[in-house]
């Protein structure tokens, strides 16, 4: 009998002394800053780095279902094909499109625009030709129609719940929801979601400033938006060999347009002398100063 | 004839209740239903009306699960008759090893046709009662064209049955080959193209000869609401199936009737 108590004691006893242990280990881990402080949840615990990969998967899944399941696979790619439509349409905004002429790559608009999907589309031999009947083989887009926008948004939902660091999943359904859906509270609390995991991106940053501007139309809260965006994009940017400065033309561009809009016409001039110096279309722009240095002088 | 269908008929009863006997079809049904209106109940953005996700996820499951039922039940006909000696006396009765054979795959392709009616049945009441409507047409030729892939499927299982020693290689072997194929089938010519002399052409004959699964996947038509396939072209599908199912089928029969049971 007391030879069992005495190692019902000692089990307690070891147990105790590694619990304590595994606390002072862990503490001390911390302390030497060589591990995140906190979990990122249970989906980071049990998946780690493939939670990335999940994230790609699930935003291929939604540009899939924005082309409605016509999507060339590996062996059919070209160069340029990477390119997600679903992102590019959401890059665009009409407004600057029409006063500096230019798209999301820089490209004038000439002629009818071609969709990055589009692929060498022959059939190769019966067997192919018979199967085109009974899979999508046809190019066509989800956004003719509200419905076939909707069906896009469970994977980009899903998108970020696996990867909140991927801020593209975040500006395109905001794009999508604002646009297309008319769900302008949705796309603010998702970008706000999004500017909660990844603070400061100027992208989310002047995605909110846009709802602010092109949906609430409120100039005054886009315009703070805004030049945070700018703000945080010079202080990222610093740091990058070849910074993204088609984010940063899109942030000039608007706030120009706000400042044109509240009839602050020399700060407007100075953003578009700024968006001048990237824009692939800088005689376009320099038709904007003009404009505006007109309106200057009468004032 | 009429006599030798009578057997075939006979053999196929058995072969399907033993399949619904088994508990495997009611629990993968059970765990469709489940994970389906689990995720059929998800609020994305305060949006009704989104089905596609689970158009998706539910035709995965079924076909997933569908797949694994044929292959892994069809794979244990033969050797288990073998293995536990009963098919000595189903033998010493008049029918042949043909007859055997072909009575249970069969049985399986009829057990499955019924687990797949059951399936589509319950994704039919899922979509109607989110889309408000049915693709009547385009749901038939998703059954059928699925029907008739499993009836590869299983013929194709029961050849490498009577080939393979034991159900698990043979399960993982015709398992490996069709994942293979709804994978890379598709585009086999196309990677041909691209290959030199002489592995373009082996690659090539591969391609023109395997059966190619893949078509029989209507899914992304009905995901994506597009309207039903051309007939004319559908019935070409069945042929091309039927074609298939019947070669393994007269394989597995050569085979069988050549194999030694002891």
């Amino acid at each position: 009998m007391k030879p069992q108590r005495t190692a019902i004691y000692a089990a307690v006893a070891l147990f105790i002394l590694s619990f304590g242990l595994a606390c002072h280990l862990d503490a001390w881990r911390e302390a030497l800053g060589q591990f995140p402080k906190r979990s990122e949840g249970v989906l980071s615990a049990f998946l780690g780095e493939s939670q990335g990969i999940l994230a790609a998967l699930l935003f291929i899944k939604a540009d899939v279902y924005f082309h409605r399941g016509f999507y060339p696979s590996i062996f059919e790619r070209t160069a340029g094909s990477g390119t997600s439509h679903m992102v590019s349409e959401s890059h665009s905004s009409h407004e600057e499109h029409a006063h500096t002429g230019n798209d999301e790559h820089g490209h004038s608009h000439e002629g009818e625009q071609h969709c990055p999907k589009d692929f060498e589309n022959k059939p190769l031999d019966w067997i192919d030709s018979l199967s085109r009947s009974f899979y999508p083989s046809v190019h066509i887009h989800a956004d003719q129609t509200p419905q076939g926008v909707k069906e896009l948004l469970p994977w980009l939902k899903l998108s970020a719940a696996f990867d909140p660091h991927r801020v593209e999943t975040y500006t395109v359904a905001a794009f999508w929801l604002r646009s297309y859906l008319g769900k302008v509270d949705e796309a603010e609390e998702f970008l706000r979601d999004g500017l909660r995991a990844n603070p400061g991106n100027p992208e989310i940053l002047f995605e909110l400033g846009r709802i602010y501007r092109e949906n609430r139309k409120d100039n005054v809260r886009a315009r703070n938006i805004l030049e945070l965006a700018l703000a945080n994009w010079r202080a990222r940017s610093r740091n990058e060999k070849e910074p993204d400065t088609f984010l940063l033309q899109q942030i000039l561009a608007h706030l120009a347009y706000i400042e044109r809009d509240e009839k602050n016409y020399a700060k407007a001039i100075e953003y578009f002398t700024e968006l001048k110096k990237y824009s692939p279309n800088p005689q376009g722009v320099e038709k904007q100063i003009e404009e505006l240095r007109q309106h200057l002088e009468k004032k | 004839m009429r006599a030798h269908l009578d057997k075939i008929l006979a053999l196929s009863g058995v072969a399907i209740r033993e399949m619904y006997r088994r508990k495997d079809f009611y629990v993968v049904l059970i765990l469709t239903v489940i994970l389906t209106l689990a995720l059929g109940s998800m609020n994305f953005f305060n949006e009704p009306g989104i089905t596609g996700y689970v158009k998706e996820i539910c035709l995965l499951l079924i076909w997933v699960f569908l797949l694994i039922i044929a292959i892994t039940a069809s794979a244990r006909q033969i050797p288990s008759e073998i293995e536990s000696a009963t098919i000595f006396p189903l033998l010493a009765k008049p029918v042949t090893r043909s007859e055997v054979l072909l009575g249970k795959a069969l049985g399986c392709w009829l057990a499955t046709g019924i687990a797949l009616v059951v399936f589509y049945t319950i994704f039919a009441i899922l979509t109607a009662s989110r889309e408000h409507t049915l693709p009547v047409g385009l749901l038939i030729q998703t059954v059928l064209a699925h029907w008739t892939m499993l009836a590869i499927v299983i013929s194709m299982t029961f050849l490498g049955s009577v080939i393979f020693a034991a159900p698990s290689s043979n399960t993982t072997i015709c398992l490996t080959v069709i994942i293979g194929i709804m994978l890379l089938g598709r585009h086999l010519h196309k990677i041909a193209l691209g290959l030199s002399e002489p592995t373009r052409t082996i690659v090539e004959i591969i391609y023109f000869s395997i059966p190619h699964v893949e078509i029989f996947d209507l899914r992304d038509l009905l995901i994506h609401n597009y309207p039903a396939a051309p007939w004319d072209k559908f019935g070409i599908l069945l042929v091309y199936g039927f074609f298939y199912s019947v070669i393994f089928l007269i394989l597995g029969c050569l085979a069988f009737n050549r194999k030694r049971l002891r």
